[in-house]
């Protein structure tokens, strides 16, 4: 009798078009999308690259072109400069061809049209060869005889610092987007959830009723749907992590089988949290599935799908809320596989999972057992 | 002045929606606002950085409180890594235990450790800071003085400013990289959302094949009918897009002085464009059921390709290709104007709210088409 429920529980969803469209179709659009807008965006962004400057020279100075020479050539050039004169140079600042001009004159002077991390490099650079002018103007008045020694100081190579860069399997920060789609899809499941109490309780469909009445026990015909849901919508998650790897090639590392079990645990987890919330909410089924879907769209909210800025935010300031928000802990579940080397943490997550399938579950059980009607 | 009576009643029902809807956008502008800054002065970028000190000496405390006069020295209560990826800490420094020792020995390798997960001008600028600051500090005691004398006249050194100013363009700053930030950079999407959400039912419950029937056998002319859905349109479109206006302007201030009120007429060329675009999913959808999943298909796909969500300039060449052919794109180009994230061009401007305008003509064109071609076809 489980396995004629099973079955036909699983056809029937499969028919339900709208379930295809919203845990299917709706996150490969999205991943499209992401992938179109995100797509090299944080090479863009952060990634380093000499910046574009002009150099205009009311009064010649020969040190300073020198010192521009330097750090204008080689592997790693600070600056991209071109010499220019005053009007050319601001048409191409207005334009952004150029993040600065310089300008050469008995001082060193900047015009810039931003505050960003480019004018402040530009402004950095500036104000060095300032300070060591200033340095050397100071010891001539004082002690000319030092001036080579204080030169030299100046001019050495040095390398004060190892740089350690976090090793992940994507430094990619959008990513985290794509991992809350799929914390999305998970979520979501909680409408598939929501049949394990509509298909199975009397007064909610006349399915319901028929199953009420007929011989098989309660409990084989609840576990019945549920697993049947849990596998519907675990099959739902394979089929959006396949797409994000191998359709449109998001670097989930080499952890992908990984980043299945967490996909496939998390809708798990989403699909026991949509019975919980159908047990718990008394009335039709719209009403049932308003409120699972806010839960969910909440949820993803919190988890950053709409504002990744959030993520961090709450993170640091609302911790508790990040490790009880099941959007949040399978979006971190994926993050510790990328930025972790170790599994402890994955770990963690996982078990926070199970454990809130394991509450959905009971909770959804203990609500839906022992019902009686006196009229449907 | 029936049939405007039954679409004013159907409007009727969703106006929880379109308040849940305003309501979530007003809050996400408050969020927007407050990361928005206007650049007329210069200001240096001041970083967040994370300090571990493991030589606990005075010339590593004084490295610590000069680094504090330039940046923000922060505690994470996060993970560093996870601190580093998320962006709440830019930078993690490690003062390596001898630092001082082997300040004063001339020995400069491996003063500092420092972490960190992109490549970024935040790396490159403090890796340049701090081999500034060892330099200066090692020039003044090859200069003569004493260590703690160096550390002093260094920072001091150190503390001299080149002069900055900024250039202004017509419209404000123009910074090539950043796109405007604010209230009108993010209405697209709301208004997509509004319109696709609450006109389609509406149109598709009044176009319902019973329910026209009905119409078509009542003493109702058919230029009648589709006056009084215009009508009723008209006025749901010019309520949203007064509403946005007024929140504009309570929102941002100034939002409409000097060229600002580029900003009313190319929202509102922006909100006809919408509604045009929901009356086509109205047509084109089977069931109201798929109106959600087409809402969110569309305002999303508008937002991600023409540059509401990400700036323009951070789109590649294939997003940027498809954006032309969609109304938002122009949207933006203006916006981005106006905010000042582009120079600002009067000629430009126009031609850009005219290719707006002649989105709203084609769809207005294709929609009337359509109707017509699905009430022959029913008629058959």
């Amino acid at each position: 009798m489980f396995f004629n429920e099973f079955k036909y529980f699983i056809i029937s969803t499969l028919r339900a078009k709208q379930l295809i469209l919203w845990l299917i179709l709706f996150p490969m659009v999205m991943g499209i999308l992401f992938k179109l807008a995100f797509n090299g965006l944080t090479e863009k962004q952060f990634s380093f690259k000499a910046i574009p400057t002009a150099v205009v020279e009311v009064k010649e100075n020969s040190i300073f072109r020198e010192v521009i020479k330097g750090v204008s050539e080689g592997d790693d050039p600070l600056l991209k400069v071109r010499y220019t004169d005053k009007e050319e140079a601001e048409n191409l600042l207005i334009k952004g061809d150029i993040e600065g001009i310089i300008f050469v004159d008995d001082t060193i002077s900047l015009t810039v049209a931003g505050s960003d991390m480019e004018e402040t490099i530009l402004k950095a650079f500036t104000d060095r060869y300032l300070t060591q002018e200033k340095l050397i103007t100071d010891t001539a008045k004082k002690d000319p005889t030092k001036i080579p020694a204080m030169t030299k100081a100046m001019s050495d190579e040095i390398k004060v610092l190892d740089e350690e860069p976090i090793e992940a399997s994507s430094n990619d920060r959008y990513i985290t987007y794509f991992y809350n789609l799929l914390a999305m899809v998970a979520a979501c499941s909680s409408v598939t959830g929501l049949s394990v109490v509509t298909e199975t309780e009397a007064d909610q469909s006349p399915l319901g009723a028929r199953k009420c009445c007929s011989p098989t026990p309660k409990l084989i015909s609840t576990l019945a749907v549920l697993l049947g849901s849990w596998a519907v919508s675990a099959v739902c998650m394979v089929i959006s992590v396949s797409f994000l790897a191998f359709v449109l090639k998001i670097g989930f590392g080499s952890r992908l089988p990984l980043v299945y079990a967490g996909g496939i645990l998390g809708s798990i987890t989403g699909t026991s949290m949509g019975y919980m919330i159908a047990s718990l909410v008394k009335g039709s089924y719209e009403k049932k599935n308003a409120v699972a879907m806010t839960v969910s769209l909440g949820g993803n909210f919190l988890s950053g799908l709409m504002v990744a800025e959030i993520k961090p935010v709450i993170m640091e300031k609302l911790p508790l809320l990040n490790e009880l928000n099941p959007s949040a802990v399978i979006c971190d579940s994926f993050y510790y596989l990328n930025i972790d080397s170790g599994y402890e943490r994955f770990i963690g997550k996982m078990l926070t999972l199970a454990a809130m399938t394991a509450i959905f579950t009971a909770i959804g059980f203990i609500f839906t057992r022992r019902k009686k009607y006196a009229s449907i | 002045m029936q049939v405007f009576k039954l679409f004013m009643l159907i409007l009727k029902k969703k106006t929880k929606l379109i308040i849940l809807f305003t309501i979530a956008f007003m809050a996400l502008c408050i969020g927007f606002l407050f990361s928005s800054s206007t650049d007329e002065k210069f200001t240096e970028s001041r970083l967040k950085i994370v300090i571990a000190d493991n030589d606990n000496t005075p010339e590593s405390k004084a490295l610590i409180e000069y680094i504090g006069t330039k940046h923000d020295i922060v505690t994470s209560k996060m993970d560093i890594k996870d601190a580093l990826f998320f962006g709440t800490v830019d930078y993690f420094l490690t003062i390596n235990d001898g630092y001082a020792k082997n300040l004063a020995d001339g020995a400069t390798e491996g003063l500092f450790k420092s972490q960190h997960v992109y490549e970024s001008y935040s790396v490159a600028y403090m890796s340049s800071f701090l081999d500034e600051y060892v330099s200066c500090v090692r020039a003044c005691t090859a200069a003569g003085d004493d260590m703690e004398t160096a550390v002093k006249n260094a920072a001091a050194a150190m503390d001299t400013n080149t002069e900055v100013s900024m250039i202004s363009s017509e419209a404000g700053n123009a910074n090539g990289l950043e796109s405007g930030k604010g209230f009108f950079r993010y209405l697209p999407y709301i208004l997509l959302s509004l319109m696709i959400s609450v006109l389609s039912p509406v149109m598709m419950s009044i176009n319902k094949k019973e329910v026209r029937f009905r119409t078509n056998c009542s003493a109702v002319r058919p230029t009648s009918f589709m006056m009084q859905i215009l009508l009723g349109s008209v006025i749901y479109v010019l309520a949203i897009w007064v509403l946005f206006m007024v929140a504009g302007a309570l929102m941002e201030n100034g939002a409409y002085s000097g060229m600002g009120w580029l900003n009313l007429v190319n929202s509102g060329i922006f909100a006809v464009v919408s509604a045009f675009i929901a009356v086509l999913v109205s047509m084109l959808l089977p069931s109201q059921q798929t109106v959600n999943l087409a809402c969110n298909v569309i305002s999303l796909f508008m937002s991600f390709m023409c540059g509401v969500f990400v700036p323009q300039a951070m789109l590649g060449k294939t997003v940027i290709s498809i954006g032309r052919f969609l109304p938002a794109f122009w949207y933006i180009k203006v916006s981005d104007m106006l905010t000042g994230a582009q120079v600002f061009n009067a000629s430009k401007a126009a031609q850009y709210m005219l290719i707006e305008a002649g989105f709203a003509v084609a769809l207005g064109i294709i929609a009337m088409l359509l109707y017509k071609t699905k009430l022959r076809s029913n008629e058959m």
